[in-house]
């Protein structure tokens, strides 16, 4: 098992290396590089700019040279000193942006896919032990009706629904007269009070789909004969359920847990824009706008091993879980 | 016997199958032998019975035979009624053809052997479309005269399979494999799906085609009381190689491999008052990936001697016509049915 | 209920008129029509019947574990000899404590799948220890040590190390030997066998039917064999009772059943399979296929395939059960009078000397 893990992880490597050079070279690929737009936008907006400075970047980067060799001080940069680049939109080095916010992107995926699971697979259960009950046709339902709305359009309205009732639409995620404060707890809760609506948006639409493949797996697993064995040894109806089915359905789910990481990660933008969180979505949204090639090639870069590494974790829970795939991991 | 009576040679044929594992799989792939070395012949007209337990191998044999798949190595002689001889594992197009419309097969499971979009008709005819050029009221006629024979309702035939039951399925399998006329059927456990009441009209239906097309039959099956009913002359497998290999009733009166003996002890005898003396052959089927070394029977044989577990008994002709692979072969006593003890 | 004179009688369940009618988009499914029937203490009661005659919804109907869509009526009356009283198990509620205990304690079941009876989830150990821990003894340690006795006495070598193997690891006819370990581990008055042995190779078959002959020696349990395999039954039965489309038609000890068949479903049935060393004539077949039990009529149900149907009594009358002796009894027109009995006895010679 021990020698599975480490070979996945190497397997990582290469991986990250290959996605590396290709995602520099989409970033590349439009006309012109940041330091156009940059003075292009800054001549449109009347500012003055130090010609002398711009050169100097052009230079230390290697802009004027091919890209390989722009790509090479870039990853040399990362591997030797940690430096990932300079992000022309915010005017400070790349780690310093990406510091501030991937802990609250973390956190509010986190708080999400929690409030998915503990919402979702209940549910589940419920309506496929009580199947074609009319709690079982409420949340079907229910369940359709989320995931048929755009995740934007449900934020607006309960922008609205807020505003109209507790007289703020809880934009972002910290109140403005928090912003420049230290951590006390009435910052923590004013948090928590704005992370209601985007967890709420952003769960949504995963809970509903995880709510239909949780009945649909545990309707499959209940017709199964060794829930029959089960019963025919004497054991209660609850105890059945939850050892047996309940676990061989929730198997699959948990084990998608890697992967829906980095799709809730990066499948809310829009939603973070209208709801103006200071997530990762509309900060990537706007390097790549703006063609901050290193600010957006960090960030890709970072998802990229985050996906790899979800995939790694999916595969290891999955075995943990399943014997019967643990079994064939070992090789015998 | 002479040469003229032979329909089909098998020679040393041999089939493995490398299960694959996946991209980032682990270590070498195990190689499993399905059938290994077998060389047996098939006279015209008879029915030749294969008998053995469940992974032994007999489907794939059959299967190498109709050329289903492609053996790994062999030879499946077909002696033409002249006399001439063609390996139908080379044959080129021209002669492929031929042979494909002589050698047809039956299918194991009569649920998934039959295309659920097709409706009976169509099944029944492709062969037909895809061996002869003929015009539709010719196609018409075959179908029906074949659907008559195998005891199918010509009003069935514009339905699709899902509307029958085992039996009717199993007969749909018949008639397409009939609709060719060809001189070799193999049916690979055409009546284990079904039940008593309904493996009796197959089994019937089967015997009286024979009489009337003169089909010879390649009878795979894993129940001995079938096989000793409808076979001429029986193998018996294990583990993917021939042991024994007799006419019928020698074969089960006079067992020589301690396999076969066992075997036909162990077969329930629906008959309270004849209990037959009970050989209770102790460990499991070996797996076919990994067997074991010499006589592949040796874990599980009661006779087993000490050269054994290291030396391979090659078949031999015992008696005349009688074939066995086991080193103590003439040495034993072995009893067959009908030896109440 | 309370019954004196059943405590020196050696009648450990009886099963009376059991219905499962399942309600489909197409019509009531009577998949189960008024089923009678003993068990004996420490006997073999053989229940033979073609594929869907209602079999596994028979047994399953005994100890109430099928699915909520089927409903069941009548009398399964089971003598408990703990509380030495008569317990009707279908008046109990369907997931109550006091059928929970008689679950898998007393009367304990195996299944027809040995490939998919276990969870792929759990060890082996873990499933068998599990129905000793409810019935039987609350100590782990001590429950898996009766876990593993019952693994060796079913045959499994090694069992300290296949204890915490999962059920992949095993092959069919292991599972089935644990899936035995495990009905037996809480030493039940009955066993439920359905078709222990059909998925099972015939030297592997062999293995288990002796396995289980010797253990119904040494526990003194009643065993309900189902199968549609005659030579099984003829191996292990004392006594048969022969289904046909949700309907026992004939009862009688495995003897009289294959000496004296009375019916004509289970005449055909004895004729029609292949025996062993016999002299090959024409193999004898029932016409027709197993008709789909919808809607049926109150009438003989294998009217249509029968050879000896009479037009206008066996399609429109309610076929009356017959007891011919003390422990033979058919449902069939035939034997309504005594001197069909005698008639029948001239066909069977009749046919008897045709066959030679
Ligand atoms: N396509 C395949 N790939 C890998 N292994 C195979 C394949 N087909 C068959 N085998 C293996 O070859 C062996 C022989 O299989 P085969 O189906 O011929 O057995 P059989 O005697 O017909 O058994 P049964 O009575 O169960 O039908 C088995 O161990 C099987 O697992
Ligand atoms: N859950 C169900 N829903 C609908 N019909 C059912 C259900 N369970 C069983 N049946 C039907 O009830 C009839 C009897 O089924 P049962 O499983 O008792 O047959 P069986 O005699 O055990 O057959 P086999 O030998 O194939 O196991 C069949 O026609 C079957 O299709
Ligand atoms: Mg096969
Ligand atoms: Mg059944």
């Amino acid at each position: 098992m021990l020698k599975y893990i480490v070979r996945r992880i190497l397997y990582i490597i290469p991986t990250t290396i290959f996605i590396s050079i290709v995602i520099f070279l989409l970033i590349q690929l439009p006309p012109g590089d940041f330091l156009s737009v940059y003075t292009a936008k800054a001549v449109q907006e009347g500012e003055t700019i130090d010609k002398q400075a711009l050169e100097r970047m052009r230079q230390d980067y290697g802009l004027d040279k091919p890209w390989y060799v722009q790509y090479f001080k870039w990853i040399s940069g990362i591997i030797t000193r940690g430096d990932f680049g300079y992000s022309f939109t915010y005017k400070r080095p790349v780690i310093s942006v990406i510091k501030q916010y991937l802990g609250i992107t973390i956190m509010v995926s986190l708080v999400t896919m929690l409030f998915t699971y503990i919402v979702a697979i209940p549910i589940g259960i419920f309506s496929a032990v009580k199947q074609y009950s009319i709690g079982d046709y409420i949340f079907t339902i229910i369940g359709f009706f989320g995931m048929g709305t755009p995740n934007f359009l449900f934020a607006i309205v309960l922008m609205y629904l807020s505003f109209k009732y507790f007289g703020n639409p809880m934009i972002g995620l910290i109140s403005s007269e928090y912003v420049e404060s230290a951590w006390t707890w009435a910052k923590i809760l004013d948090l928590l009070k704005h992370m209601i609506i985007p967890v709420i948006v952003i769960g949504t639409a995963n809970t509903c789909g995880l709510i239909r493949v949780m009945r649909g797996q545990l309707l499959d697993e209940l017709n199964k004969q060794y829930v029959i064995t089960a019963r025919a040894k004497g054991l209660p109806e609850r105890r059945i359920l939850f050892k047996y089915p309940v676990r061989a359905a929730i198997n699959p789910i948990i084990s998608t847990i890697g992967w829906s990481l980095t799709s809730i990660f990066t499948g809310s933008t829009i939603t973070a824009i209208v709801l103006n969180l200071p997530t990762q979505g509309p900060v990537m949204h706007k390097a790549l706008l703006n063609q901050d090639m290193y600010l957006a090639g960090t960030w890709l870069l970072l998802m990229t091993v985050l996906t790899l590494l979800g995939t790694l974790i999916s595969d290891l829970l999955l075995a943990w879980l399943d014997p019967r795939i643990r079994y064939e991991k070992k090789g015998k | 016997m002479s040469k003229s009576d032979i329909i089909l040679e098998i020679k040393n044929l041999t089939k493995e199958f490398n299960v694959k594992t996946k991209l980032f799989g682990y270590g070498k792939t195990p190689t499993i032998k399905a059938v290994s070395d077998i060389s047996f012949f098939v006279k015209r007209g008879e029915t030749f019975g294969l008998v053995g337990e469940s992974g032994c191998g007999k489907t794939t044999l059959g299967r190498c035979i109709v050329r289903g798949i492609d053996a790994t190595s062999g030879q499946v002689m077909y002696y033409m009624e002249d006399g001439t001889k063609i390996d139908f594992l080379k044959a080129k197009e021209e002669e492929y053809k031929d042979l494909r419309k002589r050698i047809q097969m039956i299918f194991q499971d009569p649920y998934s052997s039959l295309d659920p979009r097709m409706t009976v008709y169509d099944i029944i005819s492709e062969p037909l479309k895809a061996c002869y050029k003929l015009s539709k009221p010719e196609i018409d006629d075959r179908v029906k005269e074949i659907g008559k024979a195998t005891g199918l309702d010509i009003s069935y035939l514009k339905r699709y399979p899902h509307a029958f039951s085992g039996g009717q399925r199993q007969r749909i399998g018949i008639a397409r494999a009939l609709i060719t006329l060809p001189d070799i059927i193999v049916c690979d456990e055409p009546v284990s799906a079904l039940d008593v009441s309904i493996q009796a009209q197959i089994i019937n239906i089967l015997k009286d085609l024979q009489a009337e097309y003169k089909m010879t039959y390649i009878f795979i099956a894993h129940d001995l009381s079938v096989v000793e009913y409808i076979s001429d002359r029986v193998a018996v497998m294990y583990l993917g190689r021939i042991v024994e290999l007799a006419p019928t009733e020698k074969m089960y009166s006079y067992p020589k491999h301690p396999y076969t003996e066992a075997l036909l002890s162990a077969v329930p005898n629906p008959d309270p008052e004849r209990k037959m003396r009970r050989i209770i052959l102790q460990g499991e089927v070996p797996i076919p990936s990994n067997p074991p070394a010499g006589c592949h029977f040796h874990p599980r044989c009661p006779y087993r001697g000490k050269e054994c577990d290291s030396v391979i008994p090659e078949l031999y002709e015992l008696e005349d016509g009688h074939y066995v692979a086991c080193h103590y072969a003439n040495k034993l006593r072995l009893s067959g049915i009908g030896q109440v003890q | 209920m309370r019954c004196e004179d059943r405590k020196n009688n050696d009648i450990l369940l009886e099963v009376r008129n059991l219905k499962v009618h399942i309600k489909l988009d197409e019509g009531i499914l009577k998949a189960v029509d008024g089923v009678s029937f003993p068990i004996k203490r420490g006997k073999t009661m053989g229940l033979v019947g073609e594929s869907g005659c209602g079999k596994s919804l028979t047994s399953k109907a005994i100890i109430s574990i099928n699915p909520d869509i089927c409903q069941t009526t009548g009398e399964v009356l089971f003598y408990d000899s703990e509380k030495n009283e008569i317990i009707n198990l279908l008046e109990l509620e369907k997931d109550s404590a006091e059928i929970r205990d008689i679950r898998g304690k007393k009367i304990s079941m195996i299944f027809q799948e040995p490939m998919t009876a276990f969870s792929p989830l759990h060890t082996i150990g873990n499933q068998i220890m599990e129905n000793i821990l409810i019935h039987k003894m609350k100590n782990k340690k001590e429950a898996k040590e009766v876990a593993i006795n019952m693994l060796k006495r079913v045959g499994i070598a090694d069992a300290e190390k296949r204890i915490n193997q999962y059920p992949h690891e095993f092959s069919g006819g292991m599972r089935q030997r644990a899936m035995i370990a495990m009905a037996l581990s809480c030493n039940p008055d009955l066993l439920i066998a359905d078709e222990p042995t059909t998925a099972l190779d015939v030297t592997i078959q062999a293995q288990v039917l002796e396995l289980m002959n010797q253990l119904q020696k040494e526990y003194e349990m009643a065993i309900l064999f189902i199968t549609h395999n005659l030579g099984v039954i003829a191996e292990i039965c004392d006594e048969v009772a022969v289904m046909y489309l949700g309907e026992i038609v004939e009862r009688a000890s495995v003897k009289e059943l294959f000496r004296n068949p009375r019916h004509p479903y289970t005449k055909g049935l004895i004729k029609s399979i292949p025996k062993m060393g016999r002299k090959k004539e024409r193999l004898y077949s029932i016409e027709g296929n197993v008709p789909l039990p919808l809607d049926l009529p109150p009438a003989c149900h294998f009217y249509e395939r029968c050879e000896y149907r009479m037009d206008g009594i066996c399609n429109k009358q309610k076929v009356p059960e017959i007891q011919l002796s003390e422990d033979h009894m058919v449902k069939c027109f035939l034997y309504n009078n005594y001197d069909n009995i005698k008639q029948d006895n001239y066909i069977k010679q009749e046919t008897e000397a045709a066959d030679v």
